[in-house]
């Protein structure tokens, strides 16, 4: 797979340039803007000419991943606590194959790392056989339980947000 | 005492129950680690459960701070949770590749 780097686009780097901004205030103390300035211009000049792409992402599914994700992280954190109080042990831990269909490495690892705050599943690895898709090897708490949905909603949401994937479904 | 004699009874409160409920999950976590079978397991409790906790412990917080501290909170939180995941997916992959080997 070739991958031939383009320049970023202008609302990509205006979007790097708030990320910036919001950085240094943080850790500034909101301090020190007339020195942010050539600093953010310096980033941004490197971005450009360096080619580094800021992952593209659709605004419209912004929202609904946010709300998504931040649903599935109480969730998860509810069930684990759960199953660690709980007086008798309803545990059926294994490991578990899970094909992957986003296309792009990066998407890919980012549902990996995304899918160990998910209830019950944690990735440990990502196995790519190069004819067939690539498979992500996942330890499921409970066996039992239903792990695919959440995976699969996440990878779904997941090729929605981000422009490079293209989502299964035409709805949007 | 002083700082919260600013806030009102409501947001005392809510600041006080967001805290409290931070601080169960990272309780939650901890026997999780201790309690559970193997180290993945494990690993499930610490990376979940942390995560949520920290997120409710930096809520609670946001009642007291300016904006800068809320977003430098906020940003603690984010790295937080993206190492969590990160080195949780790193340790499992250690933990069965030795598995393997034995």
């Amino acid at each position: 797979m070739a991958i031939t780097r383009s320049k970023p686009k202008i609302t990509q780097l205006i979007v790097a340039a708030l990320a910036i901004a919001l950085c240094w205030a943080a850790l500034t103390e909101n301090r020190g803007w007339w020195f942010f300035i050539p600093v953010c211009g310096a980033i941004l000049l490197w971005l450009y000419f360096a080619n580094i792409q800021v992952p593209a992402i659709r605004w419209r599914a912004l929202p609904g991943f946010l709300l998504f994700f931040a649903r599935q992280l109480v969730l998860g954190a509810f069930d684990v606590g759960w199953r660690a109080l709980a007086p008798e042990q309803k545990l059926a831990p294994g490991w578990q194959r899970y094909p992957i269909s986003l296309s792009e490495p990066a998407s890919q690892r980012l549902l990996a790392s995304m899918i160990s705050l998910l209830p019950g599943t944690c990735s440990a690895e990502i196995e790519q056989h190069p004819p067939q898709a690539a498979q992500l090897l996942l330890h499921v708490l409970d066996q039992q339980a239903d792990w695919q949905a959440g995976v699969i909603a996440l990878e779904q949401q997941l090729a929605r947000l981000l422009r490079q994937e293209t989502p299964a479904g035409t709805t949007l | 005492m002083s700082d919260i004699g600013e806030l009102s009874l409501f947001s005392f409160v809510l600041s006080s129950g967001l805290l409290f409920i931070g601080l169960l999950f990272f309780i939650a976590g901890s026997i999780g680690m201790l309690r559970f079978p193997d180290s993945f397991s494990r690993l499930h409790a610490v990376t979940k459960a942390d995560s949520l906790g920290l997120g409710s412990v930096i809520a609670g917080l946001m009642f007291y701070s300016s904006w800068w501290q809320n977003l430098l909170m906020l940003l603690i939180w984010l790295l937080v949770m993206a190492s969590g995941t990160v080195s949780c997916q790193l340790l499992a992959r250690f933990c069965k590749a030795k598995q393997d080997q034995a």
